[in-house]
């Protein structure tokens, strides 16, 4: 068991690839496929919000803003100006990425609990300018006729939208590994460790909290124009508070600061609720345990959790001693 | 000549005077000692000699350059890096990230070299791990590279933030309390260390220490500071003689009875 679950770290990249790749292919229900779509969606949210919550320890509570304003930005350039999707996709992300700098730079110098709050603020303004500033984004009514993405001749089908997502969800893991074992990477986990040694080793906490910030808006905005040019409609109502507090429960469920664990969290949250649609309402007090649960054993995620459990079922003694005491 | 010179320097907390015209020198290839009472302001004046604090009044000059008011993180680049009174290790990291990260300063390469795996960046990150493979071994730690911090043993623990000062390539030391909990076998152990760092790196060290015994026989230079007041500065003989130091720590004759309690 425990070779295994190294074996699924070392190659997790991989992995993922793998999955991606298979599953559209194996399911063909179309609702099925919307959902691996959406896994594909949160799986790039939490995978890029894990740089800024899990690697440097700030705290945001407005990731699916941000998501939201790469697809509002695809959804305008698009349906005003006929930008498509090649060119959408690259200014959503640096339109995301430059509210990203707007959110951060003046709030960065706070922590924790404040950091917080400030995030969930920016997201409620963020929502009602879309709701109020009718011109630019169609208020309530939202914006519809959104093209579906074509790159040359070829029209995207959803299969295509899928492995687009799965690039850019293993573009998103494979920069976090690198930054891991980096300069960068260590920077960020020092800040998020202990400021204030950070700060006597030279590193700039301003510059790299605020790069952390913009480098996963950005790229969450990325996703956001996938999002807008696959379902054709955004309204105000596809980006809540809600999502983003969803985004942050799969990164801390699946273990904040691990490569995979935030990518595991955002497949095991989008599949489990349609799992057990047939609880109506009950299901959601089911994951909202599952939830207090894994944020209760936070830190290391469920992985090590459950990776210590087995090893105590199947294992021997002294394996799951250490992993008790881990 | 002095590498570093701390002169008159005033730090005030709203009324609270932690420091009150202090001044002290360092010597290029000296081992120094900062001395006093607890409450005497030696942690306050470290902070401000490395720019966790800005002194409300005073200069710090390192290498004939004013370094007051500049950022903290800049102060590593100027060559000045320290170690904390309470060890501050990244505990969840090991060993060897732990001790690269005193790298990070010296390393130019950006997030795309990281991401494109230039060939800057495996440079970098190649020379970074030799560095701090070196500093290992100098402090003895060369076995445990790829433990987590947080696994390594106390004693261990303080030459790991020694090794973590020796990567950044530093010229000064500045050690905050190196030997505090240790028995006096690893004392003895540490005062070698240091005296290596000294001697053969020719790094410039600057400590504060409540062990007597190990001040005395480390230290070339003393400054002796008491409730935020500069007291004596000289030899350790000269300090160890001067009897307005042993005022300080042992109190008059008059004093330890008890007479004049409202003096």
């Amino acid at each position: 068991m425990k070779q295994a679950w190294n074996f699924l770290k070392k190659h997790s990249i991989l992995m993922v690839a793998i999955v991606g790749i298979l599953a559209p292919l194996v399911i063909t229900n179309t609702y099925h496929v919307h959902i691996i779509l959406m896994c594909m969606m949160y799986g790039i949210l939490a995978s890029s919000l894990n740089i800024a919550v899990g690697m440097t320890g700030l705290s945001n509570l407005a990731h699916a803003t941000f998501f939201g304003i790469g697809a509002y930005a695809a959804a305008i350039l698009n349906s005003r100006y006929g930008l498509p999707f090649y060119l959408t996709f690259f200014a959503g992300g640096i339109v995301a990425m430059a509210f990203g700098f707007i959110l951060g730079a003046p709030t960065l110098r706070l922590k924790g609990v404040f950091l917080a709050l400030v995030t969930t603020g920016f997201g409620q303004v963020i929502r009602i300018l879309e709701i109020n500033w009718v011109s630019l984004t169609n208020g309530p009514m939202g914006i519809s006729g959104i093209d579906g993405a074509e790159i040359g001749s070829y029209k995207f089908s959803t299969n295509a939208y899928i492995y687009y997502g799965l690039a850019l969800l293993i573009f998103c893991m494979f920069m976090s590994k690198r930054l891991m074992h980096t300069k960068v990477g260590r920077a960020l986990f020092a800040i998020k460790y202990d400021e204030t040694v950070a700060r006597s080793l030279g590193v700039n906490l301003y510059f790299y909290k605020v790069g952390a910030y913009v480098l996963s808006a950005c790229i969450a905005g990325m996703a956001g124009t996938i999002f807008a040019h696959y379902v054709s409609f955004i309204s105000p109502d596809t980006f809540t508070v809600a999502d983003s507090t969803t985004v942050l429960c799969m990164v801390i469920l699946g273990g904040a600061g691990s490569l995979l664990g935030p990518v595991l969290g955002a497949f095991v949250l989008t599949i489990a609720p349609e799992i057990f649609r047939f609880a109506q309402t009950y299901r959601m007090i089911f994951i909202g345990a599952v939830m207090v649960i894994g944020v209760i054993a936070n830190e290391r995620g469920w992985g090590q959790i459950l990776s210590a459990k087995f090893r105590g079922l199947f294992g021997k003694k002294t394996a799951a001693k250490e992993g008790g005491k881990a | 000549m002095a590498l570093l010179e701390a002169q008159h320097i005033n730090m005030f907390f709203g009324g609270l005077k932690a420091l009150n015209d202090v001044s002290l020198q360092a010597d290029e290839g000296m081992i120094s000692a900062l001395i006093g009472p607890n409450g005497a302001g030696k942690t306050t004046l470290f902070n401000v000699m490395t720019g966790f604090l800005v002194p409300t009044a005073g200069k710090v000059i390192f290498d004939g350059e004013e370094i007051q008011g500049i950022p903290a993180h800049k102060f590593v680049d100027k060559g000045l890096s320290r170690t904390f009174q309470n060890i501050r290790l990244l505990q969840e990291m090991t060993v060897l990230e732990n001790v690269q990260l005193g790298c990070h300063h010296n390393m130019k390469q950006n997030i795309f070299d990281e991401i494109f795996i230039s060939r800057r960046c495996k440079g970098e990150e190649k020379e970074s791990r030799d560095r701090s493979l070196e500093a290992l071994e100098f402090v003895g730690l060369s076995d445990v590279v790829n433990e987590k911090a947080k696994n390594l043993p106390y004693g261990h623990q303080r030459k790991l933030e020694i090794a973590r000062t020796l990567a950044t390539g530093a010229r000064m030391l500045l050690f905050d309390e190196p030997c505090a909990g240790m028995n006096t076998a690893e004392k003895a152990q540490l005062s070698e260390l240091i005296l290596a760092i000294n001697q053969e790196l020719k790094k410039t060290v600057m400590l504060i220490e409540h062990d007597m015994r190990f001040v005395m026989k480390l230290s070339d230079h003393i400054t002796v500071l008491a409730q935020g007041e500069w007291l004596a500065a000289g030899t350790p003989a000269e300090i160890q003689a001067n009897p307005k130091v042993i005022e300080a720590y042992l109190g008059t004759k008059r004093k330890a009875v008890g007479y004049n309690a409202g003096d």
